[in-house]
């Protein structure tokens, strides 16, 4: 039982009919790099967002590092939140603040010390290569940068997963493939990383494991995998 | 919640609301036009309620004493006083005191020096009440005690020295006692034994059934009481009182106690009894003559300064002219005791004013109900207005909420910056209306004391302060609280995520 990530029997229907997941049951270890590939509406996102109970599965069991989330109280969905770093194709970035306080942010949120956010966060800049920029607001950076921003913000609370749902999707190549290089690096650091893409050449070259999904319904989870891979 | 989140909230709040700017002034402005139109219900009701209160206090009751009241007597009233419920002072000023009072109201006071010699001026109570609304109950219970205290000043001494009668002969005129014996319509005084204790008798009957009815009915006393009587009655004890008690029933409870020992007294005599209460006189008598219907249409006209009522309601009982001669008329005088025109020698007097006081109690309930239904009707309207103008601070902000979210962000972490720059809005928006309405109220104050000096004889305004110290609070804790409950409510839908 040392899985992060563990789901049994999940089924999602949502309440206007749609099939989110169809008796989906996947194990995740610690620091394992995963990717969840399939098509839109294949149901990544439902896995995604039942992994941060932004919604309920209708059966099925969840646990995230051994907490279940069925029983899990409303008020207790923060602490989970802060247990998985998200990072968003939009990036999702507070265009008012700077690069520094965007990072800060989520250092404040947890009610962290000024002197944990202040040496925390130009640590985690220069992690993932943004220290120059600190001061930059979100509209002066690149698509790239602003995913690094988006990075660095999901990791500086150093929680045990992050997830990242498709992180290159409005990346050049070459950009995401800087992304990539950094997510390995993070998950090299041991946690564990969970990414929704359907970039095939990432996938083919990463060679991870590469979980299938298709209209809810796993196809295939393969060990060191590639995107068109059959069991 | 740790200082540094603390100055977080704070600093977020502040930003929300500067970097909102217009939609923070509507919402001020919004909780301002509110608290504005709060304050001036407040300060009218107020001022409404502070004048009434004067008024209340001026018509509080006084109770004036008979000047043969003893000190010691009276302060067995006062005590008697004080023992009836909602009395919540008295002040006992003698005579003196109250021609000091008087003397002091007038500028040339040493005229009236010479009135110390021989003081007009009766020793009184000053009364006070818990409220106007319980005067009538007070009065009520105050005239009862002025009957027994009446009893009690009355209980020494003999009937005949306080009850003067008037006597008629047959033809209305008045005529005195010992003509009265000589026709034989009373019995002559020191008769033999058996008429003796007879009158007696009649006598203590009499007045207990006065005391009794005067006790019961202290609002209507009786006016006058007309006595006939038959002077050859064949003692037909029977019918006469049938009459009696036909006339009985029409009459008050009370009056039926008095109809009742008058008709066994009547019995006891032979006399026919003819009993009056006010402008509704109820007259019977046994069989009357033509003749006696006239005596007695002159005598009650008489005393009863004619009333036209008065010849409708006379009962006859059957019988001859033949059988029931009539002497004559015995007539009580108003001013006995337990009539209209009676002094009452204890308490003299009660002053009171019940029905303006009613009338200043059904103004203060009606501008109550008023001033509550205003402020409640405002509060929705204001909680309305505030919630949508908060509401498109929050959608501004729904990002930052949803990224909060994400990140592990509590919903009280998240709430907090709203509800400060809420509290923040509540507090602009309710102090300077305070501050313009304390300033514009002291200058009203001034302007209506010093251009219209007249309205200071009319009533007092309520100071300034003494409004304030009771508006500014109300007002800004309404404001603060609408702030609150417009931020916290409009942002509910957007933490469910």
């Amino acid at each position: 039982m040392s899985s992060m990530i563990s789901m049994q029997n999940v089924t999602k229907i949502y309440e206007n009919g749609a099939l989110g997941l169809k008796d989906f049951s996947v194990e995740i270890e610690k620091g394992e790099f995963v990717f969840i590939v399939g098509s839109s509406g294949s149901g990544k996102s439902t896995f995604i967002r039942t992994l941060l109970k932004e919604i309920e599965p209708s059966t099925g069991e969840v646990f995230v590092d051994k907490t279940a989330l069925g029983s899990l109280k409303r008020k207790k969905v923060p602490y989970l939140r802060r247990k998985i770093g998200c990072v968003f194709q939009d990036f999702r970035l507070l265009p008012s603040k700077t690069v520094y306080e965007n990072v800060a942010f989520a250092m404040q949120v947890i009610e962290a010390s000024n002197r944990n956010i202040r040496r925390s966060v130009p640590q985690t800049l220069s992690l993932v290569g943004l220290h120059k920029k600190a001061n930059a607001y979100p509209d002066q950076l690149s698509g790239g940068e602003k995913q690094r921003v988006a990075i660095a913000r999901a990791i500086i609370n150093k929680p045990p997963i992050l997830i990242a749902d498709e992180p290159t999707g409005n990346l050049d190549p070459d950009t995401a493939w800087e992304i990539m290089e950094l997510l390995k690096e993070i998950n090299s650091r041991g946690t564990t990383v969970v990414m929704a893409t359907h970039a095939k050449d990432i996938v083919n070259k990463m060679r991870r494991r590469v979980i299938h999904l298709d209209s809810g319904v796993l196809i295939s989870d393969i060990a060191e995998g590639g995107y068109d891979d059959e069991a | 919640m740790k200082l540094s989140t603390f100055k977080y909230h704070l600093g977020q709040g502040l930003r929300g609301m500067f970097k909102n700017g217009f939609m923070s002034l509507a919402a001020i402005a919004t909780v301002a036009a509110c608290s504005f139109i709060l304050i001036l219900s407040l300060c009218v009701g107020m001022n409404i309620n502070y004048i009434l209160q004067q008024f209340e206090e001026t018509i509080g009751i006084t109770v004036f004493l008979g000047p043969d009241v003893t000190e010691e007597m009276a302060m067995d009233i006062q005590d008697r006083i004080i023992a009836i419920d909602h009395v919540s002072e008295v002040v006992y000023k003698t005579a003196e005191d109250n021609l000091d009072d008087a003397l002091s109201t007038w500028e040339n006071s040493s005229i009236l020096e010479g009135l110390r010699e021989d003081n007009p001026l009766p020793a009184s109570f000053e009364i006070s009440l818990d409220g106007a609304a319980y005067q009538e109950e007070v009065v009520k219970q105050l005239e009862t005690l002025q009957v027994s205290v009446e009893a009690e000043l009355n209980g020494n001494l003999d009937a005949d020295d306080y009850v003067e009668r008037i006597y008629l002969d047959e033809n209305g005129n008045q005529i005195t006692r010992k003509q009265a014996e000589e026709l034989g319509i009373v019995e002559p005084e020191g008769g033999d034994a058996v008429e003796g204790e007879t009158q007696a008798t009649t006598q203590a009957t009499t007045q207990a059934a006065t005391q009794a009815a005067t006790q019961a009915t202290t609002a209507t006393q009786p006016a006058t009481e007309v006595v006939t009587s038959g002077a050859q009655s064949d003692a037909e004890a029977t019918p006469q009182q049938e009459t009696a008690e036909a006339a009985a029933e029409a009459t008050t409870a009370a009056a039926t106690t008095q109809a009742t020992t008058q008709a066994t007294t009547e019995a006891a005599t032979e006399t026919t009894t003819a009993a009056e209460e006010e402008t509704e006189a109820v007259t019977y008598s046994s069989e009357p003559s033509q003749a006696l219907l006239d005596t007695l249409n002159s005598a009650v006209a008489a005393t009863a300064g004619g009333n036209a009522q008065l010849e409708g309601s006379y009962y006859y009982s059957g019988g001859t002219t033949e059988d029931y001669g009539v002497a004559g008329v015995e007539l009580y005088d108003a001013s006995e005791y337990g009539g209209i025109e009676y002094e009452y020698k204890g308490i003299e007097k009660i002053r009171h004013a019940t029905e303006e006081a009613n009338i200043l109690v059904r103004i203060n309930t009606a501008v109550r109900i008023f001033s509550v239904i205003v402020i409640v009707i405002l509060c929705v309207i204001s909680v309305s207005i505030i919630m949508n103008t908060i509401r498109l601070t929050v959608v501004i902000r729904k990002n930052e909420i949803n990224i909060m979210k994400y990140v592990g962000a509590t919903d009280w972490f998240i709430r907090w910056p709203f509800i400060i720059e809420g509290m923040l809005i509540g507090l602009i928006g309710s102090v300077i209306p305070t501050v313009l309405c304390f300033l514009g109220y002291t200058e009203c104050l001034h302007l209506v004391t010093e251009k219209i000096p007249v309205i200071n004889n009319i009533a007092e305004f309520a100071g300034v302060f003494d409004v304030f110290v009771i508006v500014a609070p109300v007002t800004i804790v309404f404001g603060v609280l609408l702030g609150i409950i417009g931020s916290v409510s409009s942002m509910r839908k957007y933490l469910r995520v």
